[in-house]
């Protein structure tokens, strides 16, 4: 037998014997490791939630203004503030700063000459900032990326809802036409805003 | 045994139909709070009511507080523990639970739910279980859990244990989580609520309707200006 044979040989018996001497010592230690008996619980990082929403400030609107908390309508739409000079945030949904889209609306409209805090809100542009200050004082700072008209119907997924993980805050409001059965302006005026 | 049970309005909107049912206790009475009368828990009011009952053994009562505003149910549990015949400190334990989502397009989908269950008081507590009343995937009873960090199966006021369920949802949905553990022969129970939305909500209709009176003022406006400008015109024709 040649020396290349004889070495091949010596190759293949040493792995096959570490081959062997491996799978007995690694069923030794699984034997006798003592086993913990996790069924379902799953070690997870609980994220605390960021605070809730006391005020929004928007200095190139001159607005600052107080932050009520607003569910569903009866007709399964975002409700709106109760006075005029207020913010409504979407409270079911994420709150300002979490990796989600945090709603706020606001009036359009004059009545008995006193404005509404979104009466300018069309103004706003690309790259403005808005802040909203947090029950502990936080300011939490968000730029303007896109402004965007629906109508009063539409579909509004890509308001309230987004997959790019980041922190979102869209602000409402009416604008358009005053439809004096529907009661309602024919159009929606939405600013996305992302964390800065 | 008189319970009394003090509630109170932290959100921004007057909550309505409030409701007070207690597992071992009844009937709860409303006996003060309701300032305006309008039946409406309202930001400014703290709603006591009260419940009597008699005890002769240690035992722990447990509320469901519910009111309603804007469509949404708000909830929230309360419990104490009596004891009777011994000076022992009832122990304590504390759930925290958090949706991965508030909010799901219809149909709806995967939600996962996190709970972190912590001890706040002095006492190790054991026998520790997590379950929740609509989603399936918890341990119950928790034996081994990675955050023990001693290995005793005793929650610790130093640890913190987590936990995650997941299931689907096709409507909206208000669940509970409920984590209890042991000590000195009592139990102490926590719960932690969640709503999460299916459905994409409308826009909001924020616009208020223009004034009778401002839209008068404007085509007075309009019609003094254009009247203005016409006699000034025929003033340089006669010239």
């Amino acid at each position: 037998m040649s020396r290349t044979g004889i070495t091949s040989i010596g190759v293949l018996t040493g792995a096959a014997i570490y081959t062997a001497i491996f799978f007995y010592i690694s069923n030794i230690t699984v034997q006798n490791t003592p086993a913990l008996v996790i069924e379902t619980a799953v070690p997870y990082v609980l994220k605390e939630r960021a605070a809730q929403p006391v005020r929004l400030k928007i200095p190139s609107m001159q607005v600052n203004a107080l932050v009520e908390h607003v569910g569903l309508t009866s007709d399964n739409a975002m409700d709106v503030p109760k006075n005029r000079a207020n913010v409504a945030w979407f409270e079911p949904g994420w709150r300002p700063g979490e990796n989600g889209n945090a709603i706020m609306a606001g009036h359009y409209g004059i009545r008995n000459r006193k404005p509404s805090v979104f009466d300018n809100l069309h103004k706003l542009r690309k790259g403005d900032k808005v802040y909203v200050e947090d029950e502990k004082g936080v300011t939490i700072s968000f730029v303007v990326s896109k402004i965007r008209r629906y109508d009063s119907n539409a579909d509004a997924s890509s308001v309230f809802t987004s997959s790019d993980g980041k922190a979102h805050l869209n602000l409402i409001t009416c604008e358009g036409v005053w439809d004096k059965t529907a009661e309602s302006y024919s159009k929606r005026l939405v600013v996305f805003a992302e964390l800065e | 045994m008189t319970y009394t049970y003090t509630a109170r309005n932290i959100g921004t909107v007057p909550m309505t139909n409030v409701t007070m049912v207690g597992d071992t206790c009844a009937p709860i009475v409303l006996i003060s709070g309701d300032l305006n009368l309008d039946a409406k828990l309202d930001l400014n009011e703290t709603w006591i009511h009260r419940c009597t009952t008699a005890l002769s053994v240690t035992h722990t009562n447990t509320v469901v507080a519910t009111g309603w505003a804007n469509g949404i149910s708000a909830v929230d549990i309360a419990s104490a523990t009596v004891v009777v015949g011994a000076p022992i400190v009832p122990p304590l334990i504390h759930v925290v639970k958090v949706p991965n989502v508030f909010l799901l397009p219809a149909p709806g989908g995967a939600v996962m739910y996190s709970y972190t269950v912590t001890n706040p008081g002095s006492e190790p507590l054991s026998n520790v279980s997590i379950t929740d009343d609509k989603c399936t995937g918890l341990p119950g009873r928790v034996v081994g859990h990675p955050g023990d960090i001693n290995k005793n199966n005793l929650l610790e006021s130093s640890e913190s244990w987590s936990f995650t369920c997941q299931t689907n949802l096709t409507q909206t949905t208000t669940n509970t989580g409920t984590a209890e553990g042991t000590a000195n022969g009592l139990t102490a129970r926590d719960f932690a609520v969640a709503t999460v939305v299916v459905g994409v909500p409308g826009l909001p209709n924020a616009g208020i309707a223009p004034d009778a009176d401002y839209m008068l003022w404007n085509i007075i406006m309009l019609a003094g200006i254009f009247s203005i400008v016409v006699a000034s015109q025929r003033k340089q024709v006669i010239k």
